[in-house]
Formats: structure tokens, sequence, C-alpha cells
């Protein structure tokens, strides 16, 4: 077979009519049947060989098993990606089939890329999010503690919505003079993330700002796409203040969630993480005061009781022993009334003895006297008829028998005797009576001196206090005037002192605002009293 | 910043003040030393109801006019149902 011959040129090869194309020509003429022909399509397959140029275009091989094709990315387009590709990433492109024609080369010009299978978002979540971890930003021992008691919270979110209303509305019930500083920005779009970055800087600088809130409300995940920002991300680690991150809902999970130092579910739950309840610490605040105002009068009680007893018990002791003194006066008394009057009782009866003897001799008194003579008179008339003989006069004998038994002084002697021991029993009797009832009024006294030995109270850290004008001591603040000379008397020593404030106080450690327990604010003359 | 020294913070000084009470109520403390606690017990409560009364109660948000920022008053709308585009600066 013979070579084919080519076609006869008369004519330059590049001039309209030439029979010959110019690779230029060809090139240009690929070029335009491919765009016309596929135009845009959607490819799937592998990345490999990518390579970021400077510029910012990517460029890259797409395969599979049996073809590749080169690829590029214009910076533009480039920009818009989500997730970051990388070789071995099966991706789904939109691109233009073109012809390069200073390479020879056919190249898809692509528009859009996708991870294929999972969502670019979703993967370029997992992709910082890996990245960020390994670089420790989650970290646990990263993260710090809020503030007990934050003076100003710092917030950045939109002005306007729910998230912001609930938030003011819930930190404000929840601690009524609670401070707020809104940072105000776009929570969504491209343009939200450096105004979140701004505004989490521009909070950092406040001084008086003491914790962070940054978040928004419920959306789909393109909405919070924001809080999935690098720049977000490293802008909550850098803060000096603590990061509470409040985006969405409970579900919601972004890369500020995992950076932030405590995680809120939603905004409303911020609010409530960032600040205690004011009404609970004051409740428990006030709780304290009182249990401490109460445990100090108990313990003062005791002191005063110790103080009471121990003087109660010198008191006693004291009174004992004069008692004991008195007592034993008592039985001297006794026991010399007991020697004396049995010997008087003795003289007594002895003069009675001498005077019952003496009255057979002599007429002590008229009726013994008389007793004396109806007896002599019947013995005389019972020994006549005795004389005279017995018979009828038997009778008469007996009864005159009676007669003088029942005129016999004899008797009458015990019954005086017994009087006058009576008598002297009497005098006993009341003489230790009059005894026991100045014993008794000794103890009486003793008992009034149950006064707190002062001794013990000074110990203790009572002090006496006296008014040098007058030598007395004082007890009341009424008594006293401004520049009152004082001395007051301490367990040791003495200090001489000028009275420079002067106070009501029922309560002796009562606590308010106005007065110190050492109340000396340079008071007029007469100073006010509250009663 | 906040507190300026650790120990004059709300919830040190709240539980200084617990112990302190503790101590006086099982404590076998003498007269000087009660009342020594009881003042010391007195003061940390005054400086934890400062504590609560420090903040402001200022509501407010920052306003970017040009490079300056400015604070002014802010109220949230009332409306719930306000979008969250956000206002931008």
């Amino acid at each position: 077979m013979a070579a084919r011959t080519p076609p006869a040129q008369d004519r330059a090869a590049d001039a309209p009519g030439s029979r010959y194309l110019t690779v230029t020509q060809l090139s240009e003429r690929i070029r335009g049947t491919l765009e016309e022909t596929l135009g845009t399509v959607w490819v799937v397959g592998e990345i490999s060989n990518l390579h970021r140029a400077a510029s910012g275009h990517i460029y890259f091989t797409l395969k599979d098993a049996n073809a590749q094709m080169r690829c590029a990315m214009w910076k533009f387009a480039a920009k818009t990606l989500r997730f970051r590709p990388d070789n071995g990433l099966e991706v789904v492109c939109l691109g233009k089939v073109s012809y390069f024609e200073g390479r020879g080369e056919v190249q898809l010009i692509v528009q859009e890329l996708q991870p294929k299978g999972v969502g670019a978002l979703q993967l370029a979540f997992e992709q910082l999010k890996k990245k960020l971890t390994e670089e420790g930003l989650f970290d646990q021992d990263r993260k710090r503690p809020l503030p007990f008691l934050p003076r100003r919270v710092g917030i950045v979110t939109s002005d306007r919505g729910a998230a912001i209303a609930d938030m003011v509305n819930i930190l404000t019930r929840r601690y009524p003079n609670i401070s707020i500083l809104l940072y105000p920005c776009r929570v969504q779009g491209e343009d939200a993330p450096p105004e979140i970055v701004a505004g989490i800087r521009a909070l950092n600088l406040r001084a008086d700002v003491d914790v962070l809130i940054v978040g928004r409300g419920g959306g789909s995940i393109e909405d919070l796409w924001a809080f999935n920002d690098e720049s977000v991300a490293r802008a909550i680690a850098a803060s000096r203040l603590p990061v509470v991150s409040a985006v969405g809902h409970e579900t919601d999970f972004t890369i500020a969630d995992f950076v932030a130092d405590l995680r809120a579910p939603t905004p409303s739950a911020a609010a409530e993480l960032v600040v205690p309840v004011k009404g609970e610490l004051q409740f428990k605040l006030d709780r304290q005061r009182q249990s401490l105002s109460a445990a100090l009068n108990r313990r003062l009680e005791r002191l005063r009781r110790e103080v009471s007893r121990e003087a109660e018990h010198r008191l006693t002791l004291l009174a004992a022993e004069r008692l004991s003194r008195a007592g034993q006066r008592l039985d001297l008394a006794e026991t010399s009334l007991r020697q004396v009057l049995p010997r008087r009782v003795e003289r007594h009866r002895q003069r009675l003895d001498l005077a019952g003897k003496g009255l057979a001799y002599q007429a002590p008194s008229v009726r013994v006297q008389r007793s004396m003579e109806r007896y002599d008179q019947l013995l005389g008339r019972f020994q006549r008829l005795l004389q005279a003989g017995f018979g009828a006069q038997e009778e008469r004998l007996r009864s005159l028998g009676r007669d003088l038994r029942a005129a016999s002084p004899a008797p009458r002697l015990p019954l005086a005797e017994g009087r006058l021991l009576r008598l002297s029993e009497k005098l006993e009797t009341a003489a230790r009576a009059q005894l026991r009832s100045a014993a008794e009024s000794l103890n009486l006294q003793g008992g009034v001196l149950r006064t707190l030995d002062p001794e013990a109270m000074l110990r203790r850290g009572y002090s006496i206090v006296t008014r040098v004008k007058n030598r007395r001591v004082v007890t009341d603040a009424h008594q006293l005037k401004m520049g009152d000379l004082l001395r007051i008397r301490l367990s040791k020593g003495t200090v001489m002192s000028t009275v420079s404030g002067l106070q009501d106080s029922l309560d002796l450690f009562a606590m308010d605002e106005s007065s110190s327990l050492h109340g000396s604010e340079p008071a007029p003359a007469n100073p006010q009293r509250e009663d | 910043m906040t507190d300026s020294a650790a120990e004059l913070n709300f919830e040190t000084s709240l539980e200084k003040l617990e112990a302190i009470v503790r101590k006086l109520e099982e404590g076998n403390l003498g007269l000087d030393d009660s009342v020594r606690l009881f003042e010391e017990g007195m003061g940390l409560f005054k400086r934890c109801r400062e504590k609560l009364e420090q903040a402001e109660a200022r509501i407010e948000k920052i306003v970017k006019e040009g490079n300056a920022e400015t604070v002014v008053p802010f109220a949230p709308q009332a409306s719930r149902s306000g979008d969250e585009s956000g206002s931008g600066l």
C-alpha cells in the first residue's frame, strides 16, 4: 500500500482555505468540541497528587481503577471549600471539561468539590476536630473553673432573637444586680466567624468582665456553622476569661463546645451555669450570722454560769465556815445552858426541899399552915377517940382517916416541884429557840453574801469601772458624760481612761452598720439615744 | 479582673465564717477568744454581704463607631421570635 500523499498545498499553512490544520487550530477545535459536547459534568473519583499552589489554586489528579484526569480548582472556588481535600479522599466533582492547549492535556476545571459518602460539612467538622484534639486544645486540664460570683457577664451573640432575651432574663432573675456586657455580632454566614472572634477579643480587654458566654439559638447545621470555624475555636482557646459555649439545642455539638471551658446545652442553660441564685446565698449568709450570734450568747451564758457557780461555791464555803463557827457558839451556849439550868433547878429544888422541911416547923404559906393545923386537930381527935374506945366510932375513924389523907400537904410538894421544873424547861427552850433564830438569820445573811466574788470575775475578763469624780462604780452608760474620767480596775492593774463615746446597748454584742463594738466616733455633748 | 486578693472572695469567706460558727459552738473558749472570734465572724459576714452587692446592675452593649467602641444601655426586644442572623456592627 502506498503512503497517503498529503493534499496539495498552494498557500501558506495558516492561510484561510488551507487544508492543513496547525497544532493550535487542532487544539482549539478539540477544546471547542469537548466543551460543547460534554460541558459541565459530575465526576466521581479519588484524589491523588494534590498540590496547593501559592496562588491559592489547587491542582490534583482524579482517578479510578483504569483512568485518570488532571483537575484544577481555581482559588475563588477553592476558597468556599469547607473541608480539606487530601490525597486518597473519594470525591464528587462538578467540573467543566476543557483542553489545556499549552500542555496538550484534557483538564477538568472543578467548580464544586464534595466528599463522597459523607457531607462536606460533616467531613470538615471531623477534620478540624481531629486536628485540634491533636493540638490539645480540647484537653480537660486546659479548662478553667468559672468565677463563683461574677460581677459582669460578657456575651457574644446576636442582639436580636430569643437567645439574648432569654439569657438576660435568666441572669437578672437569678442575680438582680448582675451586670451584663453584650458584644452584638452575626452568628451565621461567612462574615460571622471574624465578628465572633472580634467579640471575644474585645470583651477580654474589659477589666470588669469576669466570664464569657459565646453562642446562639438553635438552627440547622449550616446555621450553626460559624461555631465550627477554626478561628473561632482558637479565639476561645486563647481567651483570658473563661468561656461558656451556648450553641443551639441540647443535641448540637460544635467545635466551640469542645474547646470552651464549659459547654452549656442551650443559651438559657448557660445563664444558669454562670451565675448563682443571689437569694440562696443571702439566706445561707444570714443563717450563719444568726448562728454566730446565738453561739456567742450561749457561750457567754455558760461563762456567766461558770463564774456564778464558782462564786457560789466559794460563798458556800465561806458561809459554811461562818455557820460552823456560829454552830460552835450555839453548841457552847447549849452546853453551858445544859450545865447551868440543872444547877439552878437543883438549887431551886434544894430550896424547895428546905422550904418543904421548913413547912413542918414554920408556916411558909397560910394554906399550908391551915392544913397543918387541921391535921393537928384531926390527929388529936383521932388519938382521943382511940383512947375513948372503938366500936361505933370505927366508921367515924375511917372517914377521919380519909379526911386526913386529903388534907396532907405532902402531895402538893411534887406539884410545886413539877411546876418549877416545867418553868425551867420553858426557860431552856426559849433560850435555845433564840439561839436557833440567831443561827437562821445568820444563814440568811450568808445567802445575801451570794454576790459574785469580784476576784474571779476580774480574772475572767470582766472589769470594774468607777467614775473618778465620785468614786462610784458605773453600770449604766447614762450616768456618764463625754470626757468623764474613768478608772477601770482589771484583774491585774488599773487603767485610767476618758469617755470618748457612749452607746445604748441592750444586747452586749449587737452589731449594726452604724456601730462597732468599741464605739468611739466623736459624739456631741448629749449623744442621741435610740430606745 | 475579679477580687484583688484570693482570700477576699465570697466562697472562701463564707467557708471561713462557717468554720468560725462551728468553733464557737463547740469549743470551750474563754471570754476573750469568744468575743474575738465573733468579731472576726461578723467581719467575714459583712465582707460577704458586700461581695453580693458588688455587681452594678448595668446591662449594656458595645457599639462600634469606626475604630472606637462605646458602651450603651441595652434591653433585649420583647419579641422572642426574632431572627438570629445578627445585627452586625
